[in-house]
């Protein structure tokens, strides 16, 4: 899963989390609120029991006198002086007032200026509701919260009807006991300082004020609630009704917009009054979500999901560490095939080529025959080896198919020819079924086709003990594409035949089936896998049937192009010909006239290619290094050039880059043919972009260097092969070498095949001992191990191959110790193996060694002698101090005149001292 | 990956912050602004109360600024009574154990002896050491007395005019009337439109909003601007002066005559304030007689008003072109408070009377009455804007006119005696400084 997508699981899941705590917090908030709701509510009924109780106790007082005067049935002035004497509280009033018709007025107990006692509420409609049917005890009566005409006071007056002697006739009259309201207020003490705001406000069931609030506006709470609060107005279905016969509480918006709570409760024993209890919704103590723990969880969460994040980065770093391991240890099974496979090219193309030269020139018939079986067990390992760069190749996704025009009686010469040799050998039939209407060229991949059957027919021959090996190939044209046929190739065998339940194994890599039972029979288990895999790419799979026990059958179908319809005939009857026919090596062409050059750092190498080239009578040059090829190409015109990749200093590449830049090269034309032994994927688009035309894979295939040659050397210079003599016949070996005791002169020659090429190898080596040795010395000194150690592998090598096993072995050794960077023991070491090597060299010289004096040298040509003096004022300019000190060296080969002497003496001061400047100087000396 | 971590966080935690903020955030009361200019002159720290009395049913501009004080001294206690017939209540208040610290007077009650315990009881509020700045005052509507003391301060100005149905003008392409004649055309033309009564008002002599007393008083006031002595002799009931009241009762007369006003269905309103407006709000009354005081109680009832709601028009108040030189606009002080000089707490009393008496607060106390302001700079609410376009020389002052209240109150029930065809305008004239309020 991605990333982003793990982390938005879990933001969801916390969002989740979150939204379930806020709104559980929000729930407890809301359950707090109604708490405190609820309590405001029992708050307001309290209240309403205090002010019922207080109502009922001045009514009760009311009363009292009422019955008194209604009893005794007093005048109207005795009745006032009851009251004066009945009522002994200061802030209370009595009075006695009749209905005038359109206002009452009367008497009054309390008069400011004790002037009159006379009371009047005209202008004010306090007791329209009071009627004198109306009398009796045990209701409360009472008027609205007014202004008190005499005291000036906020009061209410509690009433009863008396009858009273009025100008002598007896009349109804009100009496009243005004009380301030104040009073009243002071009875409601909120239990709780938690309601500082509320204010207790009394209405009757029109919603006119009995006591007034400062909070509550209008002249009447219905349209006061109205005037704020229309829309719940218009919601609340009868709205008054609900007020006044229930207890409960409502929100409401006051005048100024503030959320209020009003607790609403009826005042008992009174006429459907309410008793409403408001206060500001900010007066209640702020219930608020419970924010610590939301922020708890919060962080909580947060910590979680940065740690669930902090582990997963571990996790991916971990994973991507083993990723980079993985692909370290891919670059290093790729490094180690590409090292594995330089390093048993090599030797093998010793081995193959010296043999090659054995079976070419050997007339012994045993010796032939074990010579048949080197290049039989080399030409196997070299398939180990293939197969196992052809997987590297599959698994990086290089494997490429490169289509070309082929015939295909020439696939199948060289199948039968591969498998009728193994075949023989272990006494089986080879069996041929081939259509002879086959179309004779096709155009595909010729390579891998033959790499496919191939794989199929050894895996026959090597499983089969005893019967046959049928070998069949036949075509279908193709419906749907007239140009193209349909070839089917199978290979049948009679052998062990395959487990039912090893099947799905047969195509894995490395799996080898039936292990114990093959266990003598060589290969890397990777070769169905790589049939498979090439079919694949050609839009192909293997067939397999078979029966464990009595054989197996392999099959495929390929698409094939068809470039001549010309059939391939009678294959079979030709092919049995042939072999009866088949001759001995001889070689496709000669060309005297033509030069090559061969750059090698590894003598042996050099000494293979000559000789593989032997018979061709080529001109070959050689050269051990980039720069000694750079000076070699300036002097000299060359046909073809044939360079190594991997060299010390300057490899192929480099060397390539540099010759082709110089601009005056002489062999800025010539095709340059690459010799690697690095045969894996990807390495034959390296060289051709870097510029090569062509190359060959070490171990050189004798065939396809000829072929190579053949396809780059100027027609004028290729003759027809001729006949030629033996050369080994003439090539002897000095007692002398017998002697040494540091060679083996029999491993040496089985190492190189035949006399001439032992001693042409021994020659090389010889001939090469100084400048290595000075190499080495040069490496070392300057404190570039890597230089120093491959020239200490190449002669390794190189000793090997001459039978000098003891310095081969330390080599080894020290170049061991290189490759390890274990300086120490390589410096400890060195000198003794020049030392060695320098003996070797010197026993090799012979008693009576050439000592090259002057008088033996040839004079030096003049024109020579001059090229070589501009190419070393070229190389002064360049400061290519290497290249000098090499072309005054070749002046070694040659006698010099005195003057000349004087000068090269010179030059070589100036070299010793990295005197570039003084170089022009002393070539332009007595010019 | 550590950039996503980060980025988790902060659009987790900006999420947290957001959600809590918006959950933390409570609904703010108004704790009001603290007024430029005024510097607390006691200690901010004193605890006391102060009480207002008067007439008003609610007086919530008057609470408004409770709290705007309150935020220089939040433990003064400050509260609003109103008191049951506050005119004879008032007196009885002041000397009870529970007097008010402020309480309201009105222009009308200067020279009446029954209220002369009012003026008796009030500070000087023109004393230097009070502080007070009476300069943002309109000079007009400032009373003194004879001791040129200044007992009350006007706190509202109110004016008589009409509500202007402008859409229904609109609609009948009319424009609003600026001289008498305009408004007669005008009228005449809404009658044929089939308006029955292009004008109404409150029909009641008792009140000061009445058609009556709103058609005249303009026009009577415009004629004795200039002739304070007729004034004075006014204000003494002086029958020589009853002529004086002629031409306004027969310009009256005769504008009645046009027949622009159904009396009978201005009768049919059932009160000089909610009615009126109610009425005003059905949309088919092209011009509605009122005062000051009842413009202001527009805006509150437009939602209370079904047929507003349903058929909401825009409106205005306008000073009516009753006279012949177009309409006048009176400015007349409305509400004045006075300072009981016996009260508990007067410093603080004061203090608050210092605090309101100040441009920005009684500007912001008329705006939230929907009153016109007193001070000099007189900000308009948007339904008074018309008054802005009034030449100076026909606004007149309570003050610079002079007239008390029994003239006046004599001029009212007259007024409304001939509209309503109780007297003629002789009889009327015959009978000036004898009619009675009933």
């Amino acid at each position: 899963m991605k990333k982003i997508l793990i982390v938005l699981a879990n933001v969801l899941i916390m969002s989740a989390i979150l939204i379930f705590v806020l709104r559980y917090a929000n729930n407890a908030r809301s359950r707090s609120e109604n708490e405190q709701i609820n309590d405001f509510e029992r708050t307001a009924a309290s209240v309403e029991r205090v002010t019922a109780n207080y109502l009922e106790e001045e009514q009760h007082i009311c009363d009292t006198w009422a019955s008194y005067i209604n009893s005794a049935l007093l005048t109207s002035a005795e009745a006032m002086d009851f009251l004066r004497c009945s009522q002994t509280m200061d802030d209370v009033s009595a009075q006695l007032i009749f209905d005038n018709g359109d206002h009452f007025s009367g008497y009054t107990t309390y008069y400011p200026d004790d002037n009159g006692h006379t009371v009047s509420y005209k202008g004010l409609d306090l007791f329209s509701g009071f009627d004198p049917s109306d009398a009796g005890i045990g209701k409360v009566r009472i008027t609205r919260a007014y202004t008190n005409p005499i005291k000036g006071l906020q009061s209410m007056a509690f009433c009863n009807w008396v009858k009273v002697i009025e100008n002598g006739e007896p009349c109804d009259a009100l009496l009243l006991r005004v009380v301030p309201v104040s009073t009243l207020e002071q009875k409601w003490a909120f239990p709780s300082a938690d309601y500082e705001l509320a204010e207790i406000s009394v209405f009757a069931s029109d919603g006119s004020y009995i006591i007034k609030s400062k909070s509550i506006k209008n002249s009447n709470f219905f349209e006061f609630y109205k005037s704020y609060n229309m829309d719940e107005y218009i919601k609340a279905d009868n709205f008054e009704q609900k007020l006044i016969n229930n207890t409960g509480s409502l929100k409401l918006l006051n005048s100024r917009g503030e959320e209020c709570i009003i607790a609403y409760t009826p005042v008992m024993s009174t006429d459907n009054w309410v008793l409403i209890m408001y206060m500001p919704v900010s007066g209640f103590a702020p219930v608020s979500i419970d924010w610590i723990l939301v922020w708890v969880v919060f962080a909580g969460l947060l910590t979680l999901l940065v740690l669930d994040l902090g582990v997963m980065i571990k996790f991916n770093s971990k994973l991507a560490a083993a990723a980079r391991d993985a692909e370290n240890a891919n670059k290093a099974k790729t490094y180690f095939l590409s090292a594995i496979s330089h390093d048993i090219r090599t030797p093998m193309n010793s081995i193959l080529g010296m043999n090659e030269m054995v079976l070419r020139e050997c007339d012994n018939a045993d010796i032939i025959v074990y010579s048949e079986h080197i290049r039989a067990s080399g030409n196997t390992l070299l398939g180990l080896i293939n197969d196992i760069l052809d997987f590297s190749k599959i698994e990086a996704g290089k494997l490429d198919l490169i289509p070309v025009d082929y015939e295909i009686s020439s696939v199948l010469n060289d199948l039968v020819n591969m498998v009728q040799t193994r075949a023989d050998i272990k006494g089986l039939t080879l069996e041929l079924n081939i259509d002879e209407n086959i179309p004779l060229m096709l155009h595909g991949d010729e390579i891998r086709l033959k790499q496919v059957v191939t794989n199929l027919l050894t895996n026959a021959v090597k499983y089969t003990k005893q019967g046959t090996v049928t070998f069949s190939i036949g075509y279908e044209k193709s419906e749907d594409d007239p140009d193209h046929i349909t070839l089917n190739v199978s290979v049948e065998d009679t052998g062990t035949g395959i487990r039912e339940e090893d099947m799905h194994r047969l195509f894995s890599a490395f799996e080898r089936i039936n292990e114990t039972d093959n266990r003598n029979i060589e290969g890397t288990g990777l070769g169905l896998a790589i049939t498979q895999s090439i079919l694949g790419l050609m839009g192909s799979s293997l067939d397999v049937k078979s029966e464990y026990g009595k054989g197996s059958a392999f099959s495929f179908s390929v698409k094939q192009k068809v470039v001549k319809w010309e059939p391939v005939g009678d294959y079979e009857t030709a092919f049995r010909r042939s072999v009866a026919e088949r001759k001995i090596y001889r070689e496709k062409f000669t060309a005297p006239d033509a030069k090559v050059l061969v750059v090698d750092d590894t003598p042996v190498n050099i000494t293979v290619f000559k000789s593989l080239l032997k018979r061709t009578k080529m001109q070959i040059d050689t050269a051990e290094s980039g720069d000694e090829c750079i000076i070699r190409t300036s002097l000299v015109k060359y046909d073809i050039i044939f360079l190594d990749h991997m060299m010390p200093e300057k490899d192929g590449i480099e060397t390539l880059r540099e010759l082709k830049s110089s601009g005056v090269n002489k062999n800025l034309e010539t095709p340059i043919i690459c010799l690697t032994a690095n045969a894996v994927s990807g390495m034959r688009e390296t060289y051709l972009a870097a510029g090569f035309d062509d190359y060959l894979t070490k171990p050189i295939d004798p065939e396809s260097l000829e072929n190579v040659i053949i396809g780059y050397l100027p027609t004028d210079k290729l003759r027809s092969a001729a006949e030629s003599a033996d050369d080994d016949k003439d090539t002897k070996i000095p007692e002398y070498m017998y002697k040494i005791e540091e060679l083996d002169v029999s491993l040496g020659l089985k190492h190189c095949g035949t006399h001439y090429a032992y001693m042409a190898t021994v020659q090389a080596f010889y001939e090469t001992a100084v400048s290595n040795i000075a190499d080495i010395e040069r490496y070392w000194n300057s404190g570039d191990l890597h230089g120093a150690t491959v020239k200490v592998h190449a002669l390794k090598s190189s000793a090997r191959i001459i039978g000098a096993e003891k310095l081969g072995e330390l080599a080894e050794m020290i170049e061991k110790a290189g490759k390890e960077n274990n300086t120490d023991l390589f410096g400890s070491n060195i000198d003794a193996l020049l030392n060695d090597y320098r003996i070797l060299a010197d026993k090799l010289a012979g008693p009576d060694k050439p000592e090259n004096s002057e008088n033996e040298l040839p004079v030096i040509p003049e024109e020579k002698l001059n090229e070589a003096y501009r190419a070393i004022l070229e190389f002064s300019e360049q400061l290519d101090y290497d290249s000098i000190e090499y072309i005054i060296d070749s002046f070694s080969a040659y006698s010099l005149p005195e003057t000349e002497k004087k000068r090269v003496e010179e030059l070589k001061k100036a070299i010793l001292s990295f005197d570039c400047d003084a170089i022009p100087d002393i070539i332009a000396k007595g010019d | 990956m550590r950039k996503l971590i980060k980025a988790t966080a902060a659009i987790l935690t900006s999420a947290i912050i957001a959600t809590a903020a918006a959950g933390c955030s409570q609904t703010n009361g108004n704790t009001g602004e603290q007024t430029a200019g005024f510097k607390p002159a006691l200690d901010t720290g004193t605890a006391c109360s102060i009480s207002v009395y008067g007439n008003y049913g609610n007086f919530e501009p008057l609470e408004s600024e409770f709290a705007a004080f309150n935020e220089y001294y939040p433990n003064v206690e400050l509260s609003y009574t109103n008191l049951d017939n506050y005119k004879s209540s008032i007196g009885p208040a002041l000397k009870s154990s529970e007097a008010p610290n402020i309480y309201m007077l009105w222009h009308w009650m200067i020279d009446k002896d029954e209220y002369s315990d009012l003026f008796d009881a009030a500070e000087n509020l023109s004393d230097k050491s009070l502080g007070i700045d009476l300069s943002c005052i309109k000079s007009g509507l400032l009373y003194k007395d004879k001791n040129d003391a200044v007992p009350m301060i006007p706190i509202f100005s109110t004016t008589y005019g009409m509500l202007v149905n402008e859409d229904l003008f609109k609609k009948e392409g009319l424009s609003v009337p600026v001289t008498y004649e305009e408004l007669c055309n005008v009228c005449k033309t809404l009658k044929e439109k089939g308006y029955k009564s292009p004008i109404m008002g409150y029909n009641d002599p008792k009140v000061g909003s009445a058609i009556s007393y709103v058609l005249s008083y303009p026009h009577f006031a415009a004629l004795l601007i200039n002739e304070p002595e007729t004034v004075s002799k006014l204000n003494a009931l002086d029958p020589s002066v009853a002529e004086s009241l002629r031409p306004t009762l027969e310009h009256l007369n005769e504008f009645m005559m046009l027949g622009f006003i159904d009396i009978d269905e201005c009768s049919k309103i059932e009160n000089n304030y909610d009615a009126v407006i109610y009425r005003f709000f059905e949309g088919d009354v092209p011009m509605m007689i009122v005062n000051g005081d009842v413009a202001s109680g527009t805006r509150k009832r437009e939602k209370q008003s079904e047929a507003f709601t349903a058929s909401p028009f825009s409106y205005k108040f306008y000073n009516i072109p009753i006279c012949e030189k177009g309409a006048y606009f009176l400015d007349l002080s409305s509400v004045e408070f006075a300072v009981n000089k016996n009260c508990d707490d007067l410093a603080m009393t004061n203090e608050f009377m210092r605090f309101l008496i100040s441009t920005n607060e009684l500007n912001n106390i008329a705006r939230n009455k929907r009153l016109v302001a007193v001070t000099n700079d007189m900000p308009l609410d948007s339904i008074y804007s018309p008054l802005a376009n009034t030449a100076q020389d026909h606004i007149i002052f309570d003050e610079d006119l002079g007239l008390l209240d029994d003239p006046v109150v004599q001029m009212r029930l007259l007024s409304y005696k001939v509209i309503n065809g109780e007297m003629t305008v002789d009889e009327a004239v015959k009978a000036f400084g004898t009619v009675k309020d009933e």
